[in-house]
């Protein structure tokens, strides 16, 4: 919350203010009598200030001629002793002509009820008689006279007041005018006195229920509910100026007015402490222990138990209890001065003045005719809740914007860190793929043509080689260099491709070699694992066993096979098959038995296993078996 | 044909696999060689002054590619056999050769009756293909049925079957046998799809030449 100014005020600085506003509030309530009075004691038309009076219950105007007194009107009867609660009142009204324009009565306060009488015609009233009485707490009444009613010379008007206790009585000044001048004064009291005021409890009423519903949807915000709780109290006791005839019973519907004043006070203490952050645990349970057993005092003993009536207990102690909030108020300003501390004080001030107003008119102290204000004192203080509402509501939507926007940015950063660090595993990825063919590529050229050329120079040193055998031997590093450049040839997986592109190479020295060839071969699904690692090894194995057949098998016909074969523990794989019906060999030609070496080593690369079975005479069988990965 | 040979232009840089292959051309009774070059520069001038029945062209020259000799010799001389010689039969040296007009391949150590022969099969109409080059073919050109439109060139479902089972590393005349038809018919088969590829890819040729060129160091 703001703080009124940077550094802390003086306490005299602070005394100062609170002189000021508390003679702001007093400054108000000034202002709202002086205006109420203007609507009351209106300038022009008749006013009947003399009347007499009789103390009678009767229903219809009095017939006794005997027993009427004399009083000057305002009358408050709580003014003089052994008065009743039913009081009839006689006026004289003298006319020179009947007036030609229609005319009207007008009575600005009553205390409660009142029927009015012209000339022994009922104009009307201001609601029930009986159980439960009509309570004109703020409503002025008035009344058409019908046309003709007023007659020449003397007119005799008779009002009945009824008042629930005998002591609330009044009445207020009487005025006889045509419609058109009194009419609009009656209406905008009546809006001033009642219509403003209903509209106050409901605004009071419905910020209260949105209040209950912000600290129930949101827990941490239980602040709000403390204040809805005062405010709820304040809603239930207004409801005694709006309200003209009361439902539940006279008798209840009082004492329920009574509690809600006196919870008032306890509850906005309650809201207070918590609003400055410091409870006095002590005075709170006090006052709650004390409002609950006047609470429950009053719902339970009978109206005779009380020495006086109980609103008009309760409401001096309402009055004492709501010093306390007010003076927590302003020792926390002087603590810590904030213009929402300061504000909420003011609005404190003016409850406490003009509760104090209300006391001194109920009890008698000050002319009742201007009626009670306390319902007046509320909106600022709600306007000032309502008002710290919405700056918390612009900043949260504010802070929500920037943190959305913050967001937004942040969100777009690590995206871009993401992609960054993406492009730097892909790169990586790369790399390390560059580096493992780099790696793949310099093993087999130095298995396969380093060897080749070594012994290619060996060949040529030696003296007694032929160019054949260098030409055999050249071919031999041809071939092989053939093989690396096809097995990084991208077959998309397909094994049956890769055969045949080395049955493409060795055709032609089959066929020269008068060997025939039976492609026995079937359609396979692709082998996704095949890489040109695999395919080397795969391709230098197959050759190995061809080129063995052209070099020592003397064969005429030479079978290659690719089927689907399981293994041994019915695992899923490709068995490639060469054989030839060549002389064949024995287990002991250590030639062959190099030959078997290598081969089983490759296979050994690539997870497969291979095997030679020959017997001199009847052919060689080499087989390859490759495993399939599960998919 | 008045004479009974055919005469072959050798452009290869070279200059002992040229001699060697002139051998191999000269050992064959039905062959000779008409020319022989050893740069881009004097080839186009051989190509241009005709007079071969059969080119041989390398694809790698100090001054060029041997990729415009090819598509130069398709256009001066369109009923000359084209063919590349190349060390491995690689996949992409050949069908770029085969895009610029070429209908055959020409391994470099074949020994001399090898060349011989596979100059002559190509003179009657049977051009070499392999596995890897059939499967490429089957992946770039895609068969006629479903949308006719595109500008790929197409297959027929019978060059088709032809190419799946040369990339399943079948003969032609096991491919004779199994869909009954000639041998002929195969190659001619054969042939008809290095022409589908070449007119179709007159734009790709200008990439995969430049291509070459940078590749011409192999």
């Amino acid at each position: 919350m703001d703080r009124v100014a940077d550094d802390n005020w003086s306490p005299w600085r602070i005394g100062l203010i609170s002189l000021l506003s508390l003679a702001l509030a007093c400054l108000m309530l000034w202002g709202m009598i002086r205006f109420d009075q203007g609507l009351t004691w209106l300038d022009g038309g008749l006013m009947l200030n003399q009347a007499e009076y009789l103390d009678s219950d009767s229903r219809t105007p009095p017939t006794a001629e005997t027993g009427w007194r004399y009083t000057e009107i305002p009358d408050e009867w709580n003014r003089r002793p052994h008065a009743g609660n039913s009081v009839w009142y006689r006026l004289r009204l003298t006319v020179g002509s009947p007036p030609r324009r229609l005319w009207g009565i007008y009575l600005p306060a009553v205390q409660q009820n009142a029927s009015v009488w012209l000339n022994g015609e009922l104009l009307g009233d201001g609601g029930s008689f009986e159980r439960p009485l009509a309570r004109n707490w703020n409503r002025p009444l008035y009344f058409s006279i019908p046309r003709g009613l007023i007659e020449a010379g003397e007119n005799l008007l008779l009002i009945r007041i009824k008042s629930t206790a005998a002591n609330d009585g009044l009445i207020a000044p009487v005025f006889l005018a045509p419609a058109d001048f009194l009419y609009p004064g009656y209406q905008l009291k009546f809006f001033f006195r009642y219509t403003l005021l209903q509209f106050v409890i409901i605004t009071l009423a419905v910020s209260a229920l949105l209040l209950y519903a912000l600290s129930w949807l949101r827990p941490s915000d239980r602040l709000y509910a403390w204040y809805a709780l005062p405010l709820t109290a304040f809603v239930v006791y207004s409801l005694k100026y709006v309200v003209i005839e009361p439902p539940l019973g006279e008798l209840l519907w009082d004492r329920l007015m009574a509690a809600a004043l006196l919870w008032f006070p306890v509850l906005a203490a309650s809201f207070i402490q918590r609003f400055i952050g410091s409870i006095n645990r002590r005075i709170e349970r006090a006052s709650w222990t004390i409002a609950g057993i006047v609470t429950l005092a009053l719902f339970a003993l009978p109206d005779g138990f009380f020495p006086l009536p109980p609103p008009r207990i309760v409401d001096s102690m309402a009055l004492l209890f709501g010093l306390y909030p007010v003076y927590r108020l302003l020792r926390y300003l002087i603590e810590q001065p904030r213009r929402d501390t300061f504000l909420l004080m003011t609005s404190g001030f003016l409850m406490i003045v003009f509760g104090l107003h209300d006391w001194l008119v109920t009890h008698g102290l000050i002319s009742r005719v201007s009626g009670q204000f306390l319902p007046y004192s509320t909106p600022p203080g709600l306007l000032l809740f309502v008002y710290i509402l919405m700056r918390r509501f612009v900043h949260a939507m504010n802070e929500s914007e920037h943190l959305n926007r913050n967001l937004r940015l942040e969100v777009a950063r690590k995206h871009r860190e993401l992609e960054q660090s993406f492009e730097q595993m892909r790169d990586l990825e790369r790399r390390n793929a560059i580096n493992e063919e780099r790696a793949r590529l310099m093993r087999d050229m130095h298995d396969g043509m380093g060897g080749h050329l070594v012994s290619l120079l060996a060949r040529v040193e030696d003296e007694r080689s032929t160019n054949a055998d260098i030409a055999r031997e050249l071919r031999a590093a041809l071939d092989d260099l053939r093989l690396m450049i096809d097995s990084m040839e991208d077959v998309g997986g397909d094994l049956l491709t890769l055969l045949a592109m080395l049955r493409n190479r060795l055709e032609p020295r089959l066929r020269s070699a008068g060997i025939r060839l039976h492609w026995q071969v079937d359609d396979l699904p692709p082998f996704p694992e095949l890489n040109p690692e695999k395919a080397l090894h795969i391709l230098r194995i197959v050759q190995e066993a061809i080129t063995n057949v052209l070099k020592h098998a003397r064969a005429t016909e030479l079978r290659i096979g690719l089927k689907e074969q399981q293994g041994d523990q019915g695992e899923n794989g490709i068995l490639i098959t060469c054989e030839d019906n060549g002389q064949g060999f024995s287990r002991e030609d250590k030639t062959a038995g190099r030959g078997l070496l290598n081969m089983l080593r490759r296979a050994g690369f690539i997870g497969g296993r291979t095997g030679i079975d020959s017997t001199p005479g009847q052919g060689t069988r080499v087989w390859l078996w490759l495993p399939r990965v599960a998919p | 044909m008045a004479e009974d040979y055919y005469r072959v232009l050798l452009i290869e840089d070279e200059p002992s696999t040229l001699d060697r292959l002139c051998r191999a051309v000269e050992q064959h009774p039905q062959l000779a060689v008409s020319g022989r070059a050893e740069t881009v520069h004097d080839g186009e001038q051989a190509i241009r002054a005709g007079g071969f029945h059969v080119l041989l062209s390398d694809l790698g020259f100090p001054d060029g590619s041997g990729i415009d000799l090819i598509r130069l010799a398709r256009e001066q001389q369109p009923e000359a056999e084209i063919m590349v010689i190349t060390v491995f039969a690689d996949e992409r040296h050949v069908l770029a050769a085969i895009e610029a007009g070429a209908s055959g391949y020409l391994l470099k150590d074949g020994d001399s009756s090898y060349i011989g022969e596979s100059i002559l099969q190509l003179i009657h109409g049977g051009s070499p293909i392999s596995a890897a080059i059939a499967r490429h073919l089957l992946q770039r050109m895609r068969p006629a049925e479903p949308k006719p439109a595109e500008d790929a060139p197409h297959l027929t479902a019978r060059e088709q079957q032809v190419l799946e089972l040369v990339a399943k590393g079948f003969s032609y005349a096991e491919i004779a046998d199994t869909l009954e038809i000639s041998v002929n018919t195969v190659t001619s088969y054969i042939k008809q799809i290095y022409r589908k590829l070449s007119v179709n890819s007159r734009g790709e040729a200008v990439f995969e030449a430049s291509q070459m060129g940078l590749l011409r160091p192999l």
